[in-house]
């Protein structure tokens, strides 16, 4: 065994030196690196974590926010078309009334106005006839003053009034 | 092959006394550690000046290498693996160092040396002995020696006395073999050649670094979760 070591070059000095250097090393790394740098990595693990956690959050919050306000879109979207509805409602309702009450209108002067049509034709077809007998009058008794007898003058005078009222 | 073969050998590589320290006789094994030790603390302890939470310039690379090293202690053993990190990381930081410390001219490796691999594995397999009582209890961590069945006893002790060797044989013979192949090579040819195999020697100690942090951490993982 001893002659193993003796042909490998084994030193129990160096050995023991060699040990010393890795404990030294490991104690020294640990204080300069592992720990100062394992606090860093630490706090950045932590801190992205919480972002992370953040960020969940923030996109739950908006997640939720997006469904209200779809909601509330789908709500307004409805009570528009609603407003909408009524809105025609109201004005045909409007329309039609307002036909209604114009053709009413129309029909009420329309029968005014035959109304004082006939009046006035009325009026002026008694004129007329009054006008008429009195000329035929006036024209029998012109004619007649030279040859008949009272009875004659009356019958020629209806006569020359119904004949009127015919040509009426 | 008889041992004075590889003690011809190994005559050549045979690390140098550099100066005693009363008794004892400090090889350049242990001087080139010093200096890589110095050059690794030094570097480390001026980057980690400007540690900030923003990483910048160095810092990504500390901080990839401890990622790295996260990923592999938490896909073994969870979140718990993090604990360990400190062994993990610094056996792999330091190995490769000094694995790659034949770049500053004149540097033999110090893990060419199997004293120094030897002390690596000794000591990461005492530590790992260690963790194993802590998370078991002393009931529990000799329990483990009987497990699966009580007559692998003797199988089970032998299985943690071989650790060591194997770990520090395997980083040993990979140093010193990607050594002798570049020395030859540049007997041989010493131009051009040399230069793909230095590149191959830079892979070849991530490689080492790695396999020695692996293996640890699928030591540490056994006592953990059992076998």
């Amino acid at each position: 065994m001893e002659a193993i070591f003796h042909a490998l070059n084994f030193d129990i000095t160096t050995f023991v030196f060699q040990v010393i250097n890795l404990l030294v090393v490991m104690g020294l790394l640990y204080f300069i690196l592992f720990k100062p740098l394992g606090k860093v990595l630490a706090e950045r693990e932590a801190k992205i974590e919480g972002n992370l956690k953040d960020a969940e959050t923030a996109k739950v919050k908006a997640e939720s926010m997006l469904k209200e306000y779809q909601q509330q879109l789908q709500n307004a979207r409805q009570e528009a078309q609603a407003i909408l509805e009524r809105a025609n409602k109201m004005g045909e309702e409007t329309r039609n009334e307002i036909v209604t009450k114009a053709q009413n209108e129309a029909n009420r002067i329309l029968e005014q106005a035959r109304g004082e049509i006939e009046g006035e034709k009325s009026k002026a077809l008694a004129a007329i006839r009054s006008e008429a007998a009195n000329i035929a009058l006036l024209a029998a008794t012109k004619v007649l003053e030279r040859s008949l007898t009272p009875e004659v003058q009356e019958r020629l005078a209806r006569e020359a009034v119904s004949e009127v009222e015919r040509l009426q | 092959m008889g041992f004075e073969a590889i003690s011809s050998i190994m005559e050549h590589v045979r690390p140098h006394e550099v100066f005693t320290l009363g008794p004892f006789s400090i090889t350049s094994t242990v001087v080139n550690t010093w200096i890589m030790m110095v050059i690794l603390i030094a570097g480390l302890f001026v980057t980690t000046r400007t540690i900030s939470f923003l990483p910048r310039g160095v810092q990504h690379i500390l901080e990839m290498v401890m990622e790295f090293l996260y990923g592999l202690l938490e896909e073994a053993m969870g979140k718990e693996g993090r604990r360990y990190l400190p062994l993990v990381a610094t056996l792999f930081i330091f190995i490769l160092f000094l694995n790659l410390s034949w770049i500053i001219p004149g540097m033999k490796p110090p893990t060419m040396d199997i004293s120094t691999t030897l002390a690596f594995g000794v000591t990461t397999i005492i530590l790992v002995q260690f963790i194993g009582i802590k998370k078991r209890g002393l009931i529990g961590y000799i329990k483990h020696f009987f497990q699966p069945a009580p007559f692998l006893f003797p199988l089970n002790v032998i299985e943690e006395l071989v650790k060591p060797v194997s770990l520090s044989l395997r980083l040993f013979g990979n140093m010193f073999g990607e050594e002798m192949v570049i020395a030859i090579l540049f007997i041989m040819l010493p131009f051009l050649l040399p230069t793909p195999i230095m590149l191959l020697g830079v892979l070849m100690g991530f490689i080492q670094a790695f396999v020695f942090t692996l293996l640890t951490i699928t030591y540490i993982t056994n006592f953990i979760h059992g076998h």
